[in-house]
């Protein structure tokens, strides 16, 4: 929980950043040259979208297609060899969830069922599987098709173990084709952010770039502050002390003389002319008082931290938050430089 | 080859100055006097810089510290900061006008806009005639044969205070006015010192806070 007065660093970098972006691209629009190219730009970064759009959709259907047409050629060209090959190599590639099924099937061939009741039980414990994924259930029927024509049409009787074996390899094709049609849309969805990276690199390089020299110059401005802050110190008052100077120049006699009439006049001892310029001067006496107390500029000596700092103003280190908030210029509370002008926020 | 190699990065660095945040896109920065000190006028250059000091505040009690009018006397042109520039360079640096600061002693003390003079508000509020006529003079009145006042020589003013919030300029304005000072001659910088401030601006201190 953050009190109303706390410091969040990461919220205050977050919004400044947006701002720098915010700034730049406000800046870059309000030009009417800039606003010209923006709309040039952005028309390109438009008509590449749809052109990945489109072209990822094509990709996206294709990759259907073809999947459904290897999975008919697959299960057409190893439902075969699964029925021409040993149980006993089949059996090792059984899983346990077949096995199960191969208890319940056995239990339905003691009862001397005929062939194409075994071939619908397998073919209905096919579709029963494929319920759980309805998106192949066309790609099921037809593999059970397959099932029923490839056991009708041996002639030598098939043991239940042939069956199961003949129910586990359609299984495993599909698994496969599951795993390969998965990865085949993935593969789609890469393409496409990988057409959608090279397009945007392309077209929307111009603004990026923009984007980035901004940030990079922040980087280096905010680099400089640190670098030079060893040796000396970033200007970010844009201060100049003049108390040393007298001019000779006719400005400065000038400002001299006024200076002397103001002196001459002492402002007490002359009358107002009215309650309410009374009043208005008494209130600007006060926001004086207020002023001074409000801040005070120190200059960092050998052997002081904020923490020390803030015991010397609040007497209380644990404040130094509130010289670190009014002191932007430091970026942590643990590096002040001797002879860096501190701001200490009173009141 | 190595000093080859660095003999353009010294040049640039010595001779080319890369001014990020200029006051417009033509100007950089401005040069003008204060105190026999040249100064030159130039932005913050460091972007993160945000005010934090008195300028930064937000609410003040009004009244006294209300919103003043766009014009605060009819006659009575406003200008902002590039015009300010152009009335240093070309008014300030020739002697034909001057910027006031209107505010009172210790705040023009503790930092103003270079090349600014501080007239307070109340020396001419409360001033006799005698006393404005010191002062005019001053700012380049002159007194006929006759005994009348001649403004033709006088300065153009360009008066400012702290802000859209600060009433010292409209005192000081007023007074200049009851003693007959021409409205030509006046420019009222509304936004005042701390439009300059948010600007991130060069500002002149005279009096430097101490720490006690």
């Amino acid at each position: 929980m953050l009190k109303k007065d706390e410091y969040n660093q990461e919220e205050y970098n977050d919004y400044y950043r947006q701002e720098i972006e915010g700034a730049e691209l406000h800046g870059y629009s309000s030009d009417d040259e800039g606003g010209g190219m923006g709309k040039l730009i952005a028309l390109p970064i438009l008509l590449a979208l749809a052109v990945a759009g489109y072209f990822g959709y094509n990709m996206m259907s294709k990759s259907d297609d073809t999947i459904d047409d290897k999975s008919l050629q697959v299960s057409i060209d190893n439902l075969p060899k699964s029925v021409q090959s040993d149980a006993e190599t089949d059996k090792s590639d059984t899983t346990p969830i077949v096995e199960e099924e191969d208890k319940s099937k056995k239990k339905e061939l003691t009862t001397n069922t005929t062939k194409s009741k075994e071939a619908d039980i397998a073919t209905n414990s096919i579709e029963s599987k494929k319920e759980e994924t309805s998106t192949q259930k066309t790609v099921e029927d037809e593999i059970s098709n397959k099932v029923q024509q490839v056991v009708t049409s041996s002639e030598s009787k098939i043991s239940p173990e042939e069956i199961a074996s003949i129910v586990a390899a359609v299984m495993k094709q599909i698994n496969q084709e599951k795993s390969s049609s998965t990865t085949s849309t993935t593969d789609v969805a890469k393409q496409d952010e990988e057409l959608l990276n090279k397009l945007s690199t392309t077209e929307v390089d111009s603004v990026s770039s923009d984007l980035e020299k901004a940030l990079e110059n922040t980087n280096i401005s905010e680099n400089t502050h640190i670098d030079n802050s060893n040796q000396k110190q970033v200007d970010v008052y844009n201060k100049v002390t003049v108390q040393n100077t007298k001019g000779t120049d006719k400005l400065s006699q000038l400002s001299a003389q006024i200076s002397n009439e103001i002196e001459n006049a002492s402002i007490s001892s002359t009358t107002t002319t009215s309650e309410e310029d009374k009043k208005y001067s008494k209130e600007i006496k006060k926001e004086v008082i207020s002023r001074k107390k409000e801040m005070r500029i120190i200059i960092v000596k050998k052997g002081d931290t904020l923490g020390k700092l803030a015991k010397r103003a609040y007497g209380n280190a644990m404040e130094y938050k509130r010289i670190f908030r009014a002191n932007p210029e430091i970026t942590r509370p643990d590096r002040i430089y001797i002879g860096q002008k501190i701001r200490i926020p009173l009141d | 080859m190595k000093k080859l190699l660095l003999l353009p990065l010294l040049i640039t660095s010595l001779f080319g100055e890369d001014v990020v945040v200029k006051i417009t896109k033509d100007i950089p920065y401005v040069y003008t006097t204060d105190s026999g000190k040249k100064i030159k006028i130039e932005r913050i250059q460091d972007v993160n810089n945000r005010l934090t000091d008195d300028y930064a505040k937000t609410s003040r009690p009004c009244p006294p510290f209300c919103v003043q009018p766009t014009h605060i006397f009819p006659g009575i042109k406003n200008i902002e900061e590039i015009e300010l520039l152009k009335f240093m360079e070309n008014e300030v640096a020739t002697g034909k006008g001057v910027v006031i600061d209107a505010r009172l002693k210790s705040w023009f003390e503790l930092e103003t806009i270079p090349s600014a003079i501080n007239l307070p508000f109340p020396i001419m509020q409360n001033a006799t005639k005698e006393k404005a006529k010191r002062i005019f003079m001053l700012l380049g009145m002159t007194v006929d044969a006759d005994g009348t006042w001649n403004f033709s020589k006088a300065k153009d003013l360009a008066v400012f205070c702290n802000g859209v919030w600060c009433a010292q300029s409209r005192h000081l304005i007023s007074g200049l006015l009851k003693h007959n000072y021409p409205k030509s001659k006046i420019l009222y910088y509304r936004s005042g010192f701390q439009g300059w401030k948010l600007l991130g601006l060069t500002t002149v201190i005279h009096k430097e806070i101490k720490k006690d």
